[in-house]
């Protein structure tokens, strides 16, 4: 990598939100930012203060606050200027650009992350957090994301990895002095191996729980058609995202939007009502909507009053019959309680989406149903898929050691727990080889 | 030129260094101290053990001396480990260390091509940084095209007991005092380590009876193919331990110990502390274990393993007679610590030429190894390296993963050290391959490629290669779950067969081994018990075999990505200054290597792999 260069990308999401925000990292950081930044009142450009100012460049004018951290005290190592603008695409883009017509590089993707580790500023854990940090979309996302980057889930992991290497110590003392009476009367791998095995799977188990709080939980919404999804939907979001109508068919491609309760985000897929339908596009749907229910977290089915008629009932039978098959997961939600009460029908909640009756403790339900709250308070939780393979691989090669304590030499075990702890180490980055790093380095995102 | 290769020194190191240079066909000419210590063992007088029996055997089968030497002049014979796997099967044998002595001086007296010669080198002498020969005490010079250095021990070194300290070789044999002035002149740069040695006692001043006997194994096999007879157990060794008493005496007596007074400057090894190291590191411990081990068949000598000290005589005397059944022990040579000089074997090649001046090799004690099996392993390779180097061919380097020595040669040239190495099967991370009963397979063709081992050897290799080749088909045989095959799984203790299975997955249970299958069954007809047991072992551990392999291709990844010859690391952003440093000093030719270096972490090899993926880049863009 040429650190050379001085690297600038607009460093917050394209399209969201009010400020946009440009980093620029390298020695002239500064000096580019000042080609097209100007200070009011003359103020002083200094080390962690924010300066008032203006860019000006070609036709575009605006108001800015300027960062500077000087090297080493930065996120990269490096020196850092933040230009801190208005958010639209197209002033941010013809910044970025001003910038490079002034002698700076477009970011690579994962470049100031990049930087920041080849300084020494992040460790290898601590950068595949922040990826995820950047990602957060919601508190308990950043509550896991922060407590990676504080390197809590690498303390956990050395100590694995501390508790690994004492007992690869042991046994290989023992193959090495078999003479020396202490060397053989320490081995205990019957006892041991299993503790850190426990400890292992004690991370591997939060990790349905870290991809929900990485990902969002997924609440797919079944019923037939014109039963109130789409006014469900829009009255979990809190705004109105589906079009809502009382023509069967209304909706006809999936729709997923996001809402975050106590903490955790929840993604809704508003599907298609199932129907027999001619419709082409209709019918694509409904395939769509079948698909999203069984990849979902957790399913709404939907009814209402007229659920007592005996078509419709057979129909919410079969879907039924369908969703206790295929998801292992639902709650039946009995809509429209504005227009009528309807008791006497099977249900887990009565809800008005319309009045937006019970929708809190409908959210309360979901979020039960679905989110376990003791492994919620844990601090270590895997979030990474890469973690959570590697501790899985690392779990499989512990049991069998401890399997074949029994059968084979300690020669052969010995290969087994060492590899169980270069797995671990390959997790913390202290058995870093050359395409672990290719695989971090292709997953950050561009800007940081 | 009056020779094509000197060889300085005729410790373990030397003897292989100039019988493989002599049976290269190059006149070679071996100058030493002193005849008399022409194979001298000085400390333990036994050779094998864990690792260092992998050493003996891999030297066998490139051709070298030491372990027909060894079997030879062996009284007695242990197998290590045996309970703990095929691949940390050691052997151990006791020493007739008079014996050991004369069969080396006969060998090299016998060898073609050799002259062996009694003389003080004073002086590497060189021209245009290429070695041109050496000059004695006496002002002789001999000329030669390469040089081997094997000085061991003897390069300015004292010996120490307590507040005595006198300039000496090993057991009171006369020191080199001028030879490391003259490497430090040709720029090498010169370590300090310091080893030592327990008292010898007679046997007839000892109570034999409060000692735990350890009598040898019969049957085991000898260390050399090469040899044809069968040694005999003559001598036993006896297990014995140290009291608080005995711990007492040694604590208050630290004040006068050379160790802790600051006398000694040199870095003595952790693996072999002596025994006030051992009360004071580990202060705790009740009582510490010791051997008494036979120096001989003609001598009532016996060594004290575990008791080296450096401790004044009075003092080693007293805590001596504190031990239960050496009340009355008679010492008849004091215990000594001896420190010397050593170059950094940083500065070596993995050939194990110098970098400072071409032609000139090292080998043994001076490149700070410790262990008459290290030493030997080393002065095999220099020698042969010496002998293709002016024989314009390119060096035999052994890799990792296919000998000991490959190990021991790389962590030298590449970690340095820091202390006397010394050869530990956990230092090799292809253990399970690299076992006593395979070393000729993997070692053998390339001795005799490289001219070191006769025709006649490999073409008996390649007989049995081929017998195991088609034997290792009757490994997939079928048995069916006949009665007498079930009879002999409940005689084994093994679960019963309700279907066919092959032999191979029979022979993977625990209870089962070919011996017992063979005999019971018959299914290996005439095929040779050498053979049987490398089916036997191949059958049980392929499964880790094949992992341990997996782990060597993630390994030889790293090895084939070259770094280039002119990277300035001072100048490489992001790298830590010890890493910096460390590079710049070393060069490693690649990032297998960088990566094995002590300082360089992790994350400096990840940015090296980022500076040559940069590289490669910007090459692909100017083409």
């Amino acid at each position: 990598m040429n650190t050379n260069t001085t690297i600038t990308a607009i460093a917050t999401p394209i399209g969201t939100g009010g400020i946009g925000v440009i980093r620029l990292s390298g020695k002239n950081a500064l000096k580019i930012a000042q080609s097209i930044f100007t200070p009011f009142n003359n103020l002083k450009i200094e080390h962690k203060k924010a300066v008032f100012g203006t860019v000006n460049f070609e036709n575009c004018s605006d108001n800015c606050l300027l960062l500077y951290f000087k090297a080493p005290h930065s996120f990269t190592g490096e020196d850092v200027v933040e230009l801190q603008m208005h958010g639209g695409v197209f002033l941010l883009n013809e910044t970025v650009k001003a910038l490079i017509k002034n002698g700076a590089t477009m970011a690579e993707p994962g470049e100031f992350s990049k930087r920041a580790v080849i300084n020494g500023k992040m460790d290898i854990t601590q950068a595949e957090a922040l990826i995820d940090m950047i990602n957060a979309q919601s508190s308990a996302e950043i509550k896991v994301a922060s407590s990676q980057m504080r390197g809590e889930l690498k303390q956990k992991l050395m100590q694995i990895s501390n508790s690994l290497l004492n007992q690869i110590a042991t046994i290989e003392v023992a193959l090495d002095y078999p003479e020396h009476e202490e060397a053989q009367t320490q081995l205990n791998l019957e006892n041991e191996l299993p503790l850190i095995l426990e400890e292992i799977y004690k991370l591997i188990n939060t990790q349905n729980l870290g991809a929900q709080i990485k990902n969002g939980v997924n609440v797919a919404l079944a019923g037939i058609p014109n039963v109130g999804k789409s006014s469900l939907l829009n009255a979990l979001l809190g705004y109105d995202r589906a079009i809502v109508t009382n023509i069967e068919g209304t909706t006809r491609d999936t729709l997923c939007e996001s809402y975050n309760f106590n903490g955790v985000r929840f993604n809704v897929t508003d599907t298609a009502g199932i129907r027999e339908s001619n419709d082409e596009v209709e019918k694509q749907g409904v395939m769509r909507a079948i698909s999203s229910q069984k990849e979902a977290d957790i399913v709404l089915f939907i009814i209402d009053n007229n659920s007592k008629n005996s078509t419709i009932q057979q129909k919410n039978n079969t879907i039924l019959q369908n969703l206790i098959t295929n998801c292992s997961n639902y709650i039946t939600v009995l809509n429209k309680l504005d227009i009528e009460n309807n008791d006497k029908i099977k249900h887990d909640i009565a809800i008005s989406a319309k009045n937006k009756t019970n929708i809190n403790e409908l959210k309360q339900l979901i979020f039960d149903r679905t989110i376990d709250k003791q492994t919620l308070s844990e601090v270590n939780i895997i979030t990474n898929q890469r973690h959570s393979e590697l501790l899985n691989k690392a779990a499989e090669c512990l049991s069998q050691a401890i399997v074949d304590l029994t059968n084979y030499s300690l020669d052969c075990v010995a290969v087994l727990v060492k590899q169980a702890f270069e797995l671990i180490g390959q997790i913390t980055g202290e058995t870093t080889s050359e395409d672990i790093i290719n695989t971090i380095f292709s997953k950050f995102c561009l800007g940081k | 030129m009056d020779y094509d290769i000197i060889i300085v020194g005729s410790g373990h190191a030397g003897i292989e260094a100039a019988t493989a240079a002599a049976s290269k066909n190059h006149k070679t000419l071996l100058i030493t101290l002193n005849l008399d210590s022409i194979g001298f063992l000085p400390c333990n007088p036994s050779i094998g053990g864990t690792a260092k029996s992998q050493l003996v055997f891999e030297i066998d089968a490139l051709g070298g001396k030491m372990g027909y030497i060894a079997d030879k002049a062996t009284i007695q014979k242990r197998m290590l480990n045996s309970s703990k796997g095929p691949a940390v099967h050691s052997l151990r044998a006791q020493m007739d260390k008079n014996k050991y002595h004369e069969i080396a001086k006969k060998e090299l007296e016998n060898t073609k091509n050799l002259q062996i010669f009694q003389a003080e080198v004073t002086e590497i002498l060189t021209q245009n940084g290429k070695v041109t020969g050496v000059k004695t005490a006496l002002g002789e010079i001999f000329n030669a095209e390469a040089v081997v250095l094997c000085t061991g021990v003897y390069l300015n070194s004292r010996i120490i007991i307590g507040d005595f300290i006198q300039n000496s070789g090993p057991n009171g044999f006369m020191n080199a005092k001028s030879l490391s002035a003259s490497l430090l002149k040709l720029g090498f740069e010169i370590v300090r380590f310091k080893t030592g040695t327990p008292m010898r006692i007679h046997k007839d001043t000892i109570n034999l009876n409060e000692f735990e006997e350890s009598a040898g194994e019969e049957d085991l096999p000898n260390f050399s193919k090469q040899t044809k007879i069968k040694t005999k157990n003559l001598r036993k060794c006896y297990l014995g331990h140290t009291n608080l008493n005995t711990h007492q005496i040694l604590k208050n007596n630290l004040s006068r110990s050379p160790l802790y007074g600051g006398v000694i400057k040199g870095t003595g090894p952790r693996y072999c502390p002596s025994i006030e190291d051992k009360i004071v590191r580990f202060a705790d411990k009740e009582r510490h274990q010791f051997f008494l081990e036979p120096e001989g068949l003609e001598t009532q000598e016996i060594y004290v393993q575990g008791l080296s000290t450096s401790m004044p005589f009075d003092v080693q005397k007293d805590f001596i007679h504190s031990i239960k059944g050496l009340e009355n022990a008679w010492l008849m040579r004091p215990a000594y610590a001896i420190e010397y000089d050593c170059i950094n074997p940083l500065q070596l090649k993995p050939s194990l030429e110098t970098k400072i001046v071409e032609n000139l090799f090292c080998a043994g004690q001076i490149n700070g190894t410790s262990g008459y099996e290290e030493a030997a392993a080393q002065g095999l390779i220099a020698g042969l390296n010496a002998s293709l180097k002016i024989e314009n061919k390119p060096p035999v380097i052994l890799q990792r993963n296919q000998a000991y020595i490959g190990v021991l040669i790389d962590d030298l040239v590449t970690k340095g050290t820091n202390e006397p190495y010394r050869m530990m099967t956990s230092r090799a991370e292809h253990r399970l391959y690299l076992r006593q009963d395979n070393a000729e397979q993997r070692l053998t063709p390339i001795g005799y490629n490289a001219g070191l081992v006769p025709k006649s050897r490999y073409l008996k290799l390649k007989k049995q290669q081929e017998e195991q080749q088609s034997a290792e088909l009757i490994l997939n045989q079928i048995l069916s779950p006949t009665t007498e095959l079930n009879q002999f799984l409940i005689e084994n203790n093994e679960a019963l067969v309700k279907s066919g299975i092959s032999v191979r997955n029979l022979l993977k249970r625990p209870n089962i081994d070919i011996y017992k299958l063979n005999k019971k069954f018959n299914l290996f007809k005439g095929v040779s018990r050498e053979t049987l047991q490398q089916l036997n072992i191949i059958a049980k551990y392929e499964g880790y075999i094949a992992i341990q392999n997996e782990q060597v291709e993630r390994a030889i990844q790293n090895e084939e990505i070259k770094l280039p010859v002119d990277i300035d690391y001072s100048k490489l952003n992001g790298l830590r200054l010890e890493a910096r440093q460390k590079l710049n000093k070393i060069r490693p030719i690649n990032l297998g290597q960088a990566s094995r270096i002590s300082g360089v972490s992790p994350a400096d090899i990840s940015i090296l792999t980022i500076y040559l993926k940069k590289l490669e880049h910007q090459k692909k863009n100017t083409d």
